[in-house]
């Protein structure tokens, strides 16, 4: 448990390293989530017109 | 070639001065530097520091209005066109425009400014750097850009655009030139000669880029 | 070698390349993040002057470096565009700002959360900082003047030219702290006397930068891939 609370504090500076580690987290989490939703997006429109065009890609 | 370039540069003076577009730049300097002890509400003078940025702030902002219609006009009108169908060297259009976007936008500022820092500041040491620093950095504001007004023709934004994509460019100037502006050591004038040197490399360097990019555009 | 290259400038053969290793990429990126996370976390040294927020380096120092790489990326890819004219290179050149803008801010929150204990301040107006948030701005500008021009094909020579103008400000980046005094520390990787950091430090930066290096090429990659459908969209919907 001691460990824990040495982790959690580290010396003193842990309000700054965790805030630092959780904005690298959050931020590259959503960049994540934006590529992959655009890229479902996109292929669930490519679909459509696909089928619309029926099934002739080219 | 000479020629060429004075009926190029009388032709842009006459646009100038006929649209009212000169006095537009001076005018929008005189305002925008207006508004500063206004805003600070108490009429005694302003700090050092705040007067001199509030002139940089605001030849920055006439530029930026001025640099809109630089190529605008002619490009609507097939001017550009014509001057590539013809065979004209676009080099010399190109330095006859930021000739004459300096001479209206930079030149009023630079004669104006240290009387409007005296006005404002009521101090008087730093008006001979002031002067050297605002006569170094207006061209360079100029050159820096051309290339960016000539990347925007053909689209459909407004100013605003323009103003945001150029901003990043001027930040390393405005900086070297504050610096520059305050008399700290009077006998290392480090960032005249930084000035200096981006002026120098940027008269031959931008109108270059300038002329590569219109000709690329109108093709 | 060109003549051999210039097959995979077609965009649906380029997009069947980039699928195996897209993967690839990032089923090896994820473990190696976690293994520097690991390391950097709890079994490296702490410094003996700035103590344990050291650690920050680990994610600052490896999303500087995947910030200014991405540009340099910009500034190839726009070079041989102007040079080639394969409209592929442009539209990779296009997808890149987006990605590698979150590295940026990562770094300058991270750097200032970093400042905040070391130098006692969150920000300070010195060389370094300064142009990398010009950095910020001129990715900002690219992404702009990209949508800018969605109803005209001078969009891409713009983008390549304004790309070309900016590329200016990564020497300014990588060697302001030698030219000026700065608060931020001097080069210790990068120099010309080889490394002057700790290995035992060197080691968990390097997976680091190597993982997040392979996370941004998987995320490029996507883009991509994303980029290509699109335009196969706008093909298709203008065909009736």
């Amino acid at each position: 448990m001691s460990e824990f609370f040495l982790i959690f504090e580290m010396n003193g500076h842990g309000f700054f390293i965790w805030s630092a580690y959780g904005v690298w987290f959050v931020l590259l989490i959503l960049l994540f989530l934006k590529v992959l939703l655009r890229k479902k997006e996109i292929k669930r429109k490519l679909k459509y017109f696909i089928e619309k065009n029926d099934g002739f890609e080219e | 070639m000479n020629n060429l370039f004075y009926i190029i540069l009388k032709k842009d003076f006459k646009d100038n001065l006929l649209s009212n577009k000169a006095w537009f730049t001076i005018s929008f300097f005189l305002l925008c530097l207006i508004i500063f002890p206004l805003a600070f509400g108490s009429s005694q003078y302003l700090e050092l520091n705040v007067s001199i940025s509030a002139i940089w702030i605001s030849t920055l902002f006439a530029n930026l209005i001025a640099l809109d219609h630089m190529y605008k006009e002619d490009y609507n009108d097939g001017t550009l066109l014509y001057y590539i169908v013809n065979k004209v060297p676009l080099v010399i259009v190109v330095y006859a425009k930021c000739l004459s976007h300096w001479l209206f936008s930079g030149l009023p500022i630079i004669l104006i400014a240290p009387l409007c820092s005296y006005i404002f500041s009521g101090y008087n040491e730093n008006n001979l750097n002031l002067f050297i620093s605002l006569i170094l950095a207006t061209p360079i504001f100029t050159l820096i850009g051309s290339p960016i007004a000539a990347l925007m023709l053909g689209s459909s934004l407004r100013g605003a655009a323009l103003t945001f994509i150029t901003l990043p460019f001027y930040l390393p100037i405005i900086i070297f030139g504050v610096m520059g502006t305050n008399i700290n050591n009077s006998n290392i004038n480090a960032e005249f000669y930084l000035l200096l040197a981006i002026l120098s490399i940027g008269i031959i360097f931008f109108p270059m880029i300038t002329v590569k990019i219109l000709k690329n555009i109108i093709n | 070698m060109l003549r051999k290259l210039h097959k995979y400038a077609n965009p649906n053969k380029f997009n069947s390349i980039i699928m195996p290793i897209k993967s690839v990429c990032l089923y090896t990126a994820l473990p190696l993040i976690a293994i520097g996370l690991i390391i950097g976390l709890f079994f490296s040294p702490p410094d003996y002057q700035q103590g344990e927020t050291v650690r920050i380096m680990y994610i600052h120092v490896s999303s500087a470096w995947i910030s200014l790489f991405a540009y340099v990326l910009i500034f190839l890819l726009s070079v041989f565009y102007l040079i080639w004219k394969f409209p592929l290179f442009v539209l990779m050149a296009k997808e890149i700002p987006f990605v590698a803008i979150i590295f940026t801010l990562i770094t300058l929150i991270t750097g200032s959360l970093w400042g905040k204990p070391t130098w006692g301040t969150y920000w300070v107006w010195d060389a370094r900082l300064t142009s990398f948030l010009i950095l910020l701005f001129i990715y900002l500008g690219l992404i702009f003047i990209d949508k800018a021009f969605k109803y005209n094909v001078n969009g891409d020579l713009s983008f390549s030219y304004l790309s070309i103008i900016g590329a200016i400000n990564i020497p300014i980046i990588k060697f302001s702290v030698d030219w000026w005094n700065t608060l931020h520390q001097p080069a210790s990787v990068i120099r010309a006397s080889g490394p002057s950091i700790n290995i035992e430090m060197l080691i968990p930066l390097m997976i680091m930068s190597t993982g997040a290096l392979l996370l941004f090429f998987y995320l490029i990659f996507t883009n991509i891939q994303s980029a290509i459908a699109e335009k196969k969209i706008l093909f298709l919907s203008s065909k009736d």
